[in-house]
């Protein structure tokens, strides 16, 4: 049951095959089973995921089944979740227990979703590894000494041992494709402003999507089909109808042109740059043009987002602070206010959220804002110009989506700038605001590599076609890991 | 890492703060909310009379 995927299940369950409640439960048994290896998830929800399956049953029965009914997902511990505990992975938020639901998870519990927990993440969402969590690193189920990536380290791990179907993610610099990448499944970010922000507890509000991590793009598709949608409560929330994505996958092939940047493949291992370019042919061979484009400040993501997100960051983050929720120092009744906040924010955020707080206020400040924050708002325009001029000749961009597989666990954190290079090929989707997906594309070492595409806005039909096409012609999303098989 | 962004010429770029330029919406300054007080103050770490204590602030 756990190696099949959402759209087989939601047939399986139409079909009668096997009830919504013997399906939670069997991933509720892989989690009790599995999870203490791989730490994916920070709460398991199991006697209200088996109360969301009796009801689901009670729609099956009576022939009452919409578009999730029945289907067991995770969520990763970003979204506020009704009655259940979200934690953002900080000691910031370790007693917060949400007084209301996500846009995101109201919208897949309507549905018909059940959801079986809240999947582990880099604190805050910063991080490429899901090492900054305050519940402990997440392991990749490919090989527990590695990283899963991050920071929806969580929810990618659990979909890679298949412990859960599919999950719920976020992605602010590639949050959602570099862990879909070093763990071996499908991540799609949609278009800036596709999802609703409501109750996605905040990190940079401009640059913040939910997404998806899968098994298939054909998931990605129904997942975002139930997600996607204009909401009055998110002021960045676009307007624009919500495309039947999951019926548009089966369209006929339209020819498509591919764009390369070369400068992608600068430095990359090669049986990694092997990998990419092989699943480029096989795109090729199913009716593609691959064409090599120039996007001439692309080497300015890296830094113009570690100055934007840590700014944004600095913002939305002060309203942690121990007053009216989450984490507050013992005695504090004693401490001056100075000291109250400093002990408070002190003690509740970890090490890397600091830091990009410190950043971010710093380049926000008088004297500074000018040559940082201002500078890399204008960088972000020519990044995005770059790709609006690359997609006036090419229907997507693409390349590697991470500059290598897996890495081990404590590798890359004694130097925070070796962490953020892991970024170098998502983060600008981030910052032009574009629809990106990563899908597994090879091995490299034994373990899982990815191909990103990234499409003009609003053109996520088109994205998952070519990926949902691309899983047909080959089975590397079909590889889960042996010790999970 | 940084002196790279800076070292950029970007005279006449304009910033962009929306990543599609897109304007955001506005609504009528009416309320809409309902007092949900009760609800959200379970997650206060110390309330009394319906007010959040904090130490003392005014000296």
């Amino acid at each position: 049951m756990h190696t099949r995927t959402l759209a087989q299940l939601a047939a399986d369950l139409r079909a009668r095959r096997v009830s919504a409640t013997e399906l939670t439960r069997h991933f509720l048994e892989r989690i009790e089973r599995f999870d203490r290896g791989l730490n994916a998830f920070i709460t398991v929800t199991a006697e209200q995921a088996l109360a969301q399956a009796a009801a689901a049953d009670r729609r099956l029965a009576k022939g009452e089944a919409t578009l999730l009914t029945g289907l067991p997902i995770a969520h990763k511990d970003i979204f506020c979740t009704a009655g259940v505990r979200t934690t953002c992975a900080s000691r910031m938020l370790d007693n917060f227990v949400s007084p209301y639901d996500a846009t995101v998870v109201e919208r897949l519990a309507e549905a018909g979703a059940v959801m079986l927990g809240k999947t582990n993440m880099d604190e805050f969402a910063m991080g490429s590894s899901n090492e900054t969590s305050f519940y402990g690193p997440v392991r990749n189920p490919w090989d527990r000494t590695l990283v899963p990536g991050g920071s929806s380290g969580g929810s990618s791990a659990a979909v890679a041992a298949r412990i859960a179907p599919a999950a719920t993610g976020t992605d602010t610099g590639g949050s959602i494709r570099q862990p879909a990448a070093l763990s071996g499944i499908t991540g799609l970010k949609p278009t800036y402003g596709r999802v609703s922000r409501y109750g996605m507890i905040a990190f940079a509000s401009s640059l913040d999507q939910a997404g998806v991590l899968t098994q298939t793009a054909e998931d990605a598709a129904l997942l975002l089909e139930a997600m996607a949608g204009f909401d009055a409560r998110d002021s960045t929330s676009l307007e624009d109808p919500v495309p039947r994505y999951s019926q548009m996958l089966g369209e006929p092939w339209e020819h498509v042109t591919i764009g390369v940047p070369e400068s992608f493949f600068d430095g990359l291992e090669s049986d990694n740059a092997a990998a990419v370019r092989a699943a480029l042919a096989e795109i090729e061979k199913l009716g593609a043009t691959l064409k090599s484009v120039e996007l001439e400040y692309i080497g300015l993501s890296v830094p113009a987002y570690y100055v934007v997100a840590p700014a944004e960051a600095s913002s939305n983050l002060s309203r942690f602070d121990g007053v009216r929720f989450g984490h507050r120092a013992e005695h504090a009744a004693a401490l001056d206010l100075t000291s109250f906040y400093m002990r408070n924010r002190g003690e509740g955020f970890g090490a890397e959220v600091k830091r990009r707080i410190l950043t971010g206020t710093y380049v926000l400040s008088a004297g500074y804002f000018d040559a940082y924050y201002l500078q890399a708002q204008k960088a972000r325009k020519l990044i995005s110009d770059d790709f609006a001029r690359a997609f006036r000749d090419v229907d997507f961009v693409a390349g590697p989506t991470t500059p290598t597989p897996a890495f081990g666990i404590g590798q890359k954190t004694s130097d925070p700038i070796e962490m953020y290079l892991n970024d170098i090929y998502t983060i600008g989707a981030n910052l032009a605001g574009l629809p990106a997906i990563s899908v597994p594309c090879g091995f490299v070492r034994g373990l899982p590599v990815g191909l990103q595409l990234v499409a003009p806005p609003l053109q996520e039909a088109r994205l998952l076609k070519v990926a949902h096409h691309f899983q047909r012609a080959t089975d590397w999303h079909r590889r889960v890991p042996a010790d999970y098989a | 890492m940084v002196d790279r962004l800076r070292a950029v010429d970007t005279a006449g770029v304009e910033p962009m703060a929306h990543p599609l330029e897109r304007p955001q919406r506005l609504r009528p300054d009416a309320v809409t909310e309902v007092d949900r007080h009760e609800l959200y103050q379970r997650n206060a770490p110390l309330v009394e009379r319906d007010l959040y204590l904090v130490p003392k602030v005014i000296e």
